[in-house]
């Protein structure tokens, strides 16, 4: 049995406001100069689904699969060291785009081109777009039937089946293999690498494809195009309390909260 | 009878005397069975000695093996094992003197030596032995004091049980056969000997006749040397062995910071990484695991196993012991645990299930049971290397840690979660960085806690403050600077260890500076004593040390007095680590009217703030606070003012004191701190 | 192709409080697209929504009432949908931003080739067809972007934009539509279980908000955040890390990918304010923010911040409030 998980490389969601920088002509963000980009976290969640498949499945093969413009290949290559079988590049600038059909019709073609893939398994979104479009046009274009947002992801014979993540709880849904799977983060933190397979990985180089490799045509003007980013002003002023203390600091906040009106004696029926 | 020479007839009233060279053979052959039995623990263990300082080496074990320094740390106990190894060794000396007059016909046994050294000496040897044995004995079975007790799973071997028993067997039966022949010979010098005269009177009043004494002291010869053989060969069955593997594992302990630095992994070689089967020991570990007497000094001091979390090195040091010699494993915890989910996945390997791997991350690496052990064993070092083996060969630690070590790999510190810049700290402040400057007097190595925690922000703006004021040329390396990978080191990821420090290296060698002075005791640690081992060779200095000097050559002036009662909490990484206990006790005095109330537990002997070993990240897995613990230290001292001289030591202090003393109590202050608010210009304000 | 069409799930028998924001886009919306305004509820029981669906000024309400559409089946209601869709040919449709709504939204532009505009705080058509305003980058980064060729599927972020009143005169008319997938289902629902919310009021309809996050450590101190909660009429709140760690239930979750709210007042403790939750509370009236890290990118969108350790300021507050709300109700 194969699975394919499609891993983006996003700007580190965690950079700091101040080191983030937007190159306003491209209407693309500058690489972080603070530090170097990571994996999507919900996409590193669909790795992890993907390795506790493994483990009750007994047998999988799993392939890690990302589109970009520039990799950074200290990052993706921890895939190959929590235990994805093979790791497969595709490298296009044109590929570092939030448009959605443009990296469906790339990831579809890769996909097709590994062939025999009977679970792919995605992030929920990405934490850069956060469009959550991309699975289900991939799982459209692949023919396959598509399941969201899953906390627990397994395989009985050819059914795939998760717990879905509700705004109030869970609910259990399936589907024919093969299938798209979306991981949401409830599932659980991507395992850790054991050091020899950390250095074991630095010597495998991933398999890397053009588009021309997949018969991908060139791009098409995107449905939705960007016309501009900007990073917008902070909309509040913050009144930072001011005490000798912890205790009398949090004294003063239900002062300020109470004069401001903020908290009404009727608020505490 | 004048003429008498001053000595004792040979071999007096004994008879077969030459069967007793074949209880010597037997105990001779027993005793090599037994000695080859305990060294096959060192088949297949890498090489591992510590040849350098060899005099140093040797005073160190004069100073414990011999004059027993840290035994005597604990009076009572002490005393009592000096009583008793003293008294032994004496009479072991007499008895080879006597083989050699009896035996071997060399007249050594004569004169005014036979009557103050052979006589009177071994007498008083004796009496204090007895007396030291009768203390132990009754520590161990009567007072049970905490330390020696036994787990249930581990109970004290019959052996070993009965060396004390027998031993006292030996020294009374020795007292009762001179006895005996004393009163038998009415020996002239009898009085030299002031026990055995007073037991010869005793016996001559309870027996009727010569011959009675006679028959006894036969008798009591053979039994004597029977026991006193038995009790020979048994060395190496027995904890009695520690009396030959101590000094070997004295020698080898470590005798300065630079011996404390953990051992690089060497990655290219292909073994196995870490300790996870019993042919990863090195010489000193199975030397360890095989010295152990299960005194229990070193559970005594450790903080963890006080504030009643799953461990004791004590147990620890026996379960590598049961493991190394291939006794199965009693199950996987031994002390109750209460972590609500296990930590690992369920097949561990079987040296890391004897020793519980609770147990293995319960350790903060404080250092203390290694501080304490009497025989050199180095609890710590073997503890990271269990956790190098499930860290790196099976990526098994516990959740929170992986957390951070997965934010250490990718954001290059181990505060996760956070979008703080390295420099936020620095607003408002004129902080020199090294980009601009390329050179300076000092490099001010800021650490992860200093950039992202709360209170280490507030401590490294004091120290850049004071720095300032002293105006000493320094600049920080600002965005640049990167984890020492210090924390991955201690939870047991060298590699990423080795990581981090090649990056620090890389950008440490862009610049020039005269030292680098870092505010946290863990930085401090693995700068100065650890990336050596990686060819980084640079003068490290804690800021205390800085400040010291600042102060001495009034660079610095602390002028505003302070009349606060202030206590000194060790950092484990500065104090013993580092033997540096002295530097921020001057830098305190240093600051009119500030007087120190040192706490029970103060320099190397310090009881942890449970930040340390990754713990910072991974919190208490179960059981007390040691945080609490030790604000429970600090409060019973008074003082109103808790300093300390590491970020992290300051945070979990500052967390225990508002536990422990809710709204009242003194305030956690760094060193930096007090040095920054006595030498403000103009009048000192309140705070 | 004209007109705008509505869209929203109903679940047991409530309108949830997006409906009434749709309806401003859509009246917004309504002089550039024409073809007026129609309405389609979804689900298996619909009850008083239907009837305060009717107030919206739809020309009608069309319903899709069926047992299968009784759980959050996002093939069963999207097939739903594009049949009405493929019947009404609606020009823009509108739906919501719930996990649910969010699906839909995909699958049906993905159906019609329509173009899907997602997470907008402001929207607009003109001659090059529809331009929006959405924040990227978890909220870091605000984009423009623009879909020139209809027709369109928008998600409005939650309370980006203000709910609309009912309107007068008479209700719409309703029609009920039959269930008729164009294709035989592929994905399939089995057991759901409701998380225990024991006590836990529904964080979106609170007015006030205490939240906690990853400074809090662990999973008790959230009792404390109860009791200022309660002592405020309001209910507890969380971030992403907290209910990741297990401290909390997901029904808790503020963020983008948990609930967003508006309450009156949120007051966020120990949360450093990740760009995803502050996408789903930047909507709050007033916000406070208590944390050690002064550097905490929160306070930049806090109007009180508290710079300390939450283990004093918490307690210290709930203190002062039990006492300030005792005096003011004796005076």
């Amino acid at each position: 049995m194969r699975a394919v998980v499609c891993l983006k490389q996003v700007v580190d969601p965690l950079t700091p406001a101040t080191e983030l920088a937007l190159d306003r002509a491209a209407k693309k963000m500058k690489p972080a100069a603070a530090g170097p980009p990571v994996i999507n976290g919900y996409d590193e969640q669909a790795l992890e689904a993907a390795l506790r498949l493994r483990e009750s499945l007994g047998q999988l093969e799993i392939v890690a699969l990302s589109l970009g413009e520039r990799f950074h290949l200290d990052v993706m290559k921890r895939s190959l060291a929590v235990g994805a079988d093979q790791l497969v590049l595709v490298q296009d600038p044109s590929l570092d785009t939030p448009d959605s059909h443009r990296v469906a019709t790339a990831l579809a073609a890769a996909i097709r081109k590994i062939g025999a893939v009977d679970l792919v398994l995605c992030g929920r979104q990405a934490s850069d777009w956060d469009n959550a479009i991309v699975p289900l046009l991939l799982a459209e274009l692949l023919g396959m039937p598509c399941l969201t947002l899953a906390r627990r992801v397994s395989v009985q014979g050819a059914r795939v089946e998760i717990d879905r993540v509700l705004p109030d709880g869970s609910q259990t849904m399936w589907s024919e293999l093969p299938a798209v799977v979306t991981v949401t983060s409830e599932l659980g933190a991507l395992r850790m690498p054991t050091a020899r397979a950390r250095l074991a990985t630095a010597r495998i180089q991933p398999k890397l494809l053009t588009l021309a490799d997949l018969g991908v045509a060139a791009a098409e003007p995107p449905q939705v195009e960007v016309r501009d980013l900007s990073i917008p002003v902070a909309g509040r002023e913050c009144r930072f309390v001011e005490a000798a203390d912890g205790a009398a600091a949090g004294r003063r906040l239900a002062e300020i909260l109470m004069e401001a009106g903020v908290v009404r004696p009727e608020g505490a029926r | 009878m004048v003429a008498m020479e001053m000595t004792r007839p040979p071999y007096w009233n004994v008879a077969g005397k030459d069967l007793m060279y074949l209880v010597l053979a037997i105990q001779v052959a027993v005793l090599g069975y037994g000695v080859y039995r305990r060294c096959r623990v060192w088949r297949g263990a890498t090489r591992f000695a510590r040849l350098d300082e060899i005099g140093l080496r040797l005073r160190q074990v004069l100073a414990q093996a011999v004059a027993q320094r840290r035994l005597l740390r604990e009076r009572g106990a002490g005393l009592a094992h000096l009583a008793f190894s003293w008294g032994f060794g004496l009479l072991l000396v007499g008895t080879a003197v006597a083989m050699l007059d009896e035996d071997f016909g060399i007249p050594v046994m004569r004169g005014a030596f036979y009557l103050w050294f052979q006589s009177l000496a071994l007498d008083l040897a004796g009496l204090a032995a007895i007396a030291g044995v009768a203390v132990m004995l009754w520590r161990r079975h009567v007072t049970k004091a905490s330390r020696l007790r036994e787990p249930a799973d581990r109970p004290e071997t019959t052996l070993d049980a009965l060396v004390p028993v027998v031993f006292l067997l030996v020294l009374v039966t020795g007292f009762a056969m001179e006895g005996a022949r004393i009163a038998a010979l009415d020996d002239p010098w009898g009085r030299w000997s002031p026990v055995g005269y007073a037991t010869g009177l005793a016996l001559r009043g309870a027996l009727p006749g010569d011959a009675a004494l006679k028959a006894l002291h036969g008798g009591l010869w053979w039994f004597h040397l029977v026991i006193a053989s038995a009790f020979v060969a048994a060395i190496p069955y027995t904890k009695l062995a520690h009396v030959v593997t101590a000094p070997l594992g004295i020698f080898f302990a470590p005798i300065g910071p630079a011996d404390r630095a953990l051992r690089p992994v060497d990655f290219e070689s292909g073994a196995r990484l870490g300790l996870g089967a019993r042919d990863g020991f090195t010489w000193k570990q199975a030397l360890d695991a095989e010295t152990c007497t299960q005194c229990g000094r070193c559970q005594a001091a450790c903080p963890a196993y006080a504030t009643g979390q799953p461990l004791s090195p004590k147990a620890l040091v026996g379960d590598l012991r049961d493991h190394a010699r291939g006794r199965p494993a009693h199950g996987p915890v031994h002390l109750p645990a209460t972590a609500e989910r296990p930590l690992l996945a369920q097949d561990l390997p079987e040296l890391v299930a004897a020793v519980s791997p609770e147990a293995v991350w319960t350790c903060v690496t404080c250092g203390a049971c290694v501080e304490a052990c009497p025989l050199g064993v180095e609890h710590v070092p073997t503890v990271v290397e269990i956790r190098r083996h499930l860290v790196m060969e099976a990526a098994s630690y516990p959740e929170r840690l992986q957390a951070a070590m997965a934010n250490l790999e990718a954001r290059g510190t181990p505060y996760q979660g956070t979008s703080t810049s390295r420099t936020a700290w620095t607003r408002g402040l004129d902080v020199p960085r090294m980009a601009q400057r390329r050179r300076a007097e000092v490099l001010f190595w800021v650490g992860c806690a200093g950039a992202f925690d709360e209170r280490g922000q507030k401590v490294a703006r004091a120290i850049a403050t004071v720095l300032r004021r002293a105006g000493v040329d320094f600049a920080i390396l600002g965005e640049e600077e990167s984890c020492t990978g210090d924390a991955a080191r201690r939870i047991g990821d060298e590699l990423l260890f080795s990581t981090c420090a090649q990056r620090v290296l890389e950008t440490l060698a862009k610049y020039e500076f005269g030292a680098i002075v870092t505010g946290c005791a863990h930085c401090f640690h693995s700068l100065k004593n650890e990336y050596p081992q990686l060819g980084g060779k640079f003068r490290v200095l804690h800021h205390t040390e800085l400040l010291r000097d600042l102060l001495a050559s009034r660079r610095l002036e602390a002028k505003a007095p302070d009349g606060d009662v202030v206590t000194f909490h060790d950092p484990c990484y500065l104090g013993r680590y580092n033997g540096q206990c002295d530097a921020p006790r001057a830098v305190l005095r240093a600051i009119p009217g500030v007087r120190i109330e040192e706490m029970a537990r103060s320099r190397e002997q310090s009881f942890c703030c449970g930040g340390g070993g990754g713990h910072a990240w991974m919190g208490e897995l179960s059981g007390g606070r040691i945080s609490h613990a030790r604000a429970d230290q600090a409060l019973a001292t008074g003082a109103r003012t808790v300093a300390t001289a590491c970020p992290f030591c300051a945070s979990m202090l500052k967390d225990g004191l508002a536990v422990r003393s809710p709204g009242s109590g003194p305030q956690v202050l760094d060193v930096a701190e007090i040095v920054e608010l006595s030498t403000r210009p103009g009048p000192r304000p309140d705070h | 192709m004209a007109g705008i069409l509505i869209h929203s799930a109903v679940e047991q028998g409530e309108l949830r409080a997006e409906f009434w924001e749709l309806v401003t886009v859509a009246r917004q919306l309504a002089p550039s697209v024409g073809g007026g305004l129609r309405v389609a509820l979804a689900g298996s029981q619909l009850g008083d929504a239907l009837e305060q669906a009717r107030r919206a000024g739809a020309a009608e309400v069309r319903v899709l009432e069926h047992a299968q559409l009784a759980d959050p089946w996002p093939e069963g209601h999207f097939e739903a949908l594009a049949a009405l869709c493929g019947r009404l040919d609606p020009e823009v449709v509108l739906v919501p931003r719930t996990p649910l709504g969010a699906e839909v939204a995909a699958r049906l532009a993905i159906r019609r080739g329509a173009s899907l505009v997602h997470d907008v705080t402001h929207v607009q058509k003109g001659a090059d067809g529809i331009t929006a305003t959405r924040p990227v980058f978890g909220g870091a980064v605000s984009a423009t972007v623009q879909a020139r060729r209809g027709p369109w599927v928008i998600v409005p972020r939650p309370h980006a934009f203000a709910a609309a009143a009912p309107a007068d005169g008479e209700a719409s008319p309703v029609v009920r539509e039959a269930f008729a997938p164009a294709t035989p289902p592929r994905t399939f629902c089995g057991a759901r279980t409701r998380q225990g919310s024991s006590g836990a009021k529904d964080i979106e309809k609170a007015r006030v908000l205490v939240s906690g996050g990853a400074g809090l450590g662990g999973p008790e101190p959230f009792r404390l955040l109860g009791e200022v909660a309660e002592l405020l009429g309001g209910a507890v709140a969380a971030s992403r890390v907290a209910v990741d760690a297990g401290w909390v239930p997901t029904s808790l979750q503020v963020g983008l990918t948990g609930r967003s709210v508006a309450p009156d007042l949120y007051l966020a403790v120990g949360i450093s304010g990740a760009t995803h939750h502050l996408a789903g509370c930047s909507s709050a009236q007033v916000i406070a923010v208590v944390n050690s890290d002064p550097a905490a990118p929160f306070f930049r969108l806090a109007n009180y911040g508290v710079v300390g350790d939450w283990k004093e300021v918490i307690p210290a507050f709930r203190d002062a409030l039990k006492e300030k709300l005792a005096t003011s109700r004796v005076a």
